[in-house]
């Protein structure tokens, strides 16, 4: 990692939570075991797409520089790991504070980033130092800042130009010296056009701009990532799986509109379900796999007539020719699921020529 | 920092409130970290310097002063060692 932070430190919510403190000693044992690209690569951005090439590009040649930066992209995409690559990547020494803006009430947001003495408002029973104090030397983290109440735009505009803070209740004016990284899934244009963004403070943060584009139009991505979080949950947690070939596909075409996180997600659910299995197109969601659980009625039916027994003819009567390929494909990606992909194996089971079952594969666009 | 012997590196938790100490010495050594060494503001220093240190915690029982005392020390002595800030976010007491 270059311009690793001099001191590796991490944070811990008071009372402590099991899981959070394994995380925290788990990471640790990383760092220690000659496996500190881990904690490089928990912030990588991964992908071989252009877009992520370039993006990577461009935040080794930003990150050294004092430039405000706003990332946007939707939900999911990795803003927040842009964030932080631009300040590992830099020398700031200080420390990199994250502060949602769209999860914070608008009546705590000023005090959480500009802190507050004792006494200031009800409650202020001591006195707190912001995360603009906290980010001091280091590298503050504006997520959401398109849902910024308009007042808070108006104090980080005068802090943006002016670099000092005041604390809620105090008098005195604070230097800081914070690099500015802000982040939205929101058209800034638009919330502009309908008043609901300061255009200055737009200019005002939008000096380098890292436009994060979403999952679906990466697909290059896609297998990076997936042997990335499968590889990290091997790291962790020792146990992974491994996907087959028709299963990967699948998720390479699929839109994931929750981008990496939905993949994430998707994979955590798979360890838990088939820890050390080999993932087949049957065990991805129907949106990704296009495996219908109510299709899967008529083939077992199927299975049953193949056995001899006997399957009766619905009272309106059926498509044919839809119910035959309907009862095809089923057991064509049963066959595949069950042979790991392997055409060759998928078309023993279904008793035809490899060269017809790679036809119907290509057909219906297994 | 020098460790005097080859041993297990240890965990150090350095908290002013022995109750907050020996909670999180539990939890720490529940999860399979056996070498947890507890120390306070006065002990503390001696206790880094003497053995192989894995990590530290920063209990919730120090003050931001205190906190940001140590931390910068053990900057200057070892800053390879991974520092653990446990607490409410950022509340100081004056």
């Amino acid at each position: 990692m270059s311009a690793a932070p001099e001191q590796y430190t991490l944070h811990l919510a008071w009372p402590v939570k099991f899981d959070e403190l394994g995380d925290v000693l788990e990471r640790i044992d990383q760092t220690q075991h000659g496996a500190e690209e881990v904690v490089a690569t928990h912030q990588r951005f991964i992908g071989d797409s252009v877009a992520a090439q370039s993006i990577r590009n461009l935040v080794r040649q930003v990150a050294p520089t004092p430039a405000t930066v706003l990332i946007s992209g939707e939900s999911g995409t990795g803003k927040e790991v842009i964030a932080r690559q631009l300040h590992e990547q830099s020398d700031r020494t200080g420390e990199f504070v994250a502060v949602n803006c769209g999860a914070i009430p608008a009546e705590l947001l000023e005090s959480e980033l500009f802190g507050h003495e004792k006494g200031a408002f009800t409650g202020a029973t001591s006195q707190r130092k912001g995360r603009f104090e906290q980010a001091d030397g280091g590298t503050l983290f504006l997520d959401e800042i398109g849902d910024m109440p308009s007042a808070m735009q108006v104090k980080l505009l005068r802090v943006l130009q002016e670099r000092v803070i005041e604390r809620v209740g105090g008098v005195k004016s604070i230097k800081v010296d914070v690099r500015i990284v802000a982040a939205t899934h929101r058209d800034l244009d638009a919330r502009i056009a309908n008043a609901q963004f300061r255009e200055d403070l737009y200019y005002r943060l939008n000096v380098v701009e890292i436009e994060i584009p979403p999952l679906r139009e990466r697909e290059a991505d896609v297998v990076p990532l997936l042997t990335e979080i499968v590889r990290r949950h091997r790291a962790r947690h020792g146990v992974g799986v491994k996907f087959n070939a028709m299963s990967v596909e699948a998720m390479r075409q699929y839109d994931w509109p929750g981008n990496v996180r939905e993949l994430a997600n998707l994979v955590e659910r798979l360890i838990v379900s088939k820890p050390h299995g080999t993932i087949t197109l049957v065990d991805l969601p129907v949106e990704i796999s296009g495996i219908d659980a109510e299709e899967s009625v008529i083939p077992l039916a199927t299975l049953q007539a193949v056995d001899g027994e006997t399957i009766e003819l619905p009272e309106d009567g059926v498509d044919l020719r839809t119910h035959l390929a309907n009862i095809e494909r089923t057991l064509i990606s049963e066959a595949l699921a069950k042979s790991d992909g392997v055409v060759a194996r998928a078309a023993k089971l279904l008793s035809v020529q490899r060269t017809t079952l790679v036809e119907k594969i290509k057909r219906y666009d297994l | 920092m020098s460790a005097t012997q080859e041993e297990a590196p240890t965990v150090v938790v350095i908290d002013k409130r022995p109750d907050q100490a020996s909670t999180l010495k539990t939890m720490i050594e529940f999860l399979d970290t056996p070498e947890v060494t507890v120390a306070d503001t006065s002990s503390w220093a001696s206790v880094v310097s003497s053995r192989k240190i894995k990590a530290v915690f920063l209990g919730p029982g120090l003050s931001q002063a205190e906190t940001s005392d140590i931390r910068a020390t053990l900057h200057q002595q070892c800053r390879e060692v991974p520092v653990v800030v446990v607490g409410e976010d950022d509340v100081s007491s004056t």
